[in-house]
């Protein structure tokens, strides 16, 4: 019972708040004559329209001024719409956006769907059903797709959450580090398909997964784990009004340093292959493009590579937090 | 006048993290390359210290890079 409100509680931290409303998130469309730094802003925010290349929209037939692209908005349909749902509707329709008011409005609104929502669930219905199809329960040895996930598993397993949890208590961490690198990885290669979003690039997905690593090693923190911290070992007690302080920020840093890791490490490399197809609009010349396309194509490269890197990385770190919470270590 | 000391701000410092993040990494991977060759059985411990350390490292330099961009916004 006790594991089931645990896992709600993880749930209701990947929810993401603090949406804005749908007028800010979709401005009016405008020619763009030149990319700059607010033009690239506002391409790696949020937003409620997926823009899918499209080969039959040479003529710009939308008259949105974007050739060759489909737009699919999420908000201007009635499917999310909440008096949808019957019986609820007068209990769920309210809309609170924070950065106005802390007072939730009451308005026939929609559920707020936004890009990386979108690519959450679609990262996690293809890890299922990786999983659901690639493994065999049967077979001893996996081949295939089996094959190719158990790489992940057997490496993160012994790379990573063995060597910092040790076996007992890694064995209880497992599921979570391995769900925190399979999650990350996908998101991240998903978000390197053009069209789509890196869910990984917001600071409400990246904040949601560090504050899990946070409730996790302060739920599961030892007798050890506070001692030192309100009481550290070999200290005179007179420094401990310095102390105190310095290890309570030194426990908020590092969800906060694990997010801002994921969140700019992912933004760092779309700025940068915008910036460089930016550059052939910029100098009003399509010769440019034989420079700057091969070095999009290498950053894009370069950016499979950090995919991987990242939610190694990641995964690593979540688990060093943790084991430094939970593994007993032995007094010198 | 403003603006342009504000950009200037922003690129150096963006530019001044960098030199720094670029010569911790490349110390730690010297260091681990050279242990690395003295000493192969320990290959992986060495490479996972390494990763962390440089995981550490491009953290500063990350958050540095970010309060660059955030200043950047201000130009204009």
């Amino acid at each position: 019972m006790n594991k089931f409100l645990l896992i709600l509680f993880y749930f209701s931290l990947a929810i993401p708040g603090a949406n804005k409303s749908s007028n800010d998130l979709h401005p009016t469309d405008h020619h763009v004559e030149k990319v700059d730094g607010e033009y690239i802003m506002h391409h790696i925010q949020d937003q409620t329209t997926f823009e899918i290349f499209n080969p039959f929209d040479w003529n710009d037939s939308n008259g949105d001024h974007y050739y060759f692209t489909k737009k699919i908005y999420l908000h201007k349909n009635e499917w999310n719409k909440l008096s949808n749902i019957p019986f609820l509707n007068n209990y769920l329709n309210w809309k609170w956006n924070p950065s106005t008011s802390l007072i939730p409005e009451t308005d026939n609104d929609q559920i707020i769907v936004s890009k990386q929502l979108i690519m959450m669930v679609l990262a996690s219905l293809i890890i299922i059903l990786l999983f659901k199809i690639g493994y065999k329960k049967d077979k001893k040895v996996q081949s295939g797709l089996g094959n190719l996930l158990e790489v992940f598993v057997v490496f993160i397993r012994d790379e990573v959450v063995y060597p910092n949890m040790g076996e007992k208590q890694g064995r209880k961490f497992l599921p979570l580090i391995l769900t925190f690198f399979f999650f990350i990885v996908m998101l991240n290669l998903l978000g390197l398909i053009p069209g789509s979003a890196t869910s990984t690039a917001f600071f409400s997905t990246t904040v949601a997964l560090a504050l899990i690593t946070f409730f996790t090693y302060i739920i599961f923190g030892n007798k050890d784990f506070w001692k030192h911290i309100f009481a550290t070992p070999g200290v005179p007690f007179w420094l401990l009004p310095i102390m105190i302080p310095v290890e309570l920020i030194g426990l908020l840093t590092k969800p906060f340093a694990l997010s801002v890791r994921l969140l700019a490490n992912m933004n760092a490399g779309h700025i940068i292959i915008l910036a460089f197809i930016g550059i052939i609009i910029n100098m009003k010349s399509p010769w440019v493009a034989l420079g700057s396309v091969p070095m999009a194509l290498a950053i894009n490269l370069l950016e499979i590579f950090v995919a991987f890197l990242q939610g190694y990385i990641f995964s690593l770190l979540s688990s060093i937090f943790i084991g430094m919470a939970v593994v007993e270590h032995e007094h010198h | 006048m403003e603006n342009g000391l504000i950009a200037l701000a922003a690129g150096l410092g963006a530019g001044l993290v960098t030199m720094g993040a670029a010569s911790g990494i490349g110390r730690i991977t010297a260091a681990a390359a050279e242990a690395t060759g003295r000493q192969p059985e320990a290959a992986n411990d060495i490479r996972t210290t390494a990763l962390i350390m440089s995981a550490l490292i491009e953290g500063v330099a990350l958050f540095c890079a970010v309060t660059c961009f955030l200043l950047s916004g201000n130009v204009g």
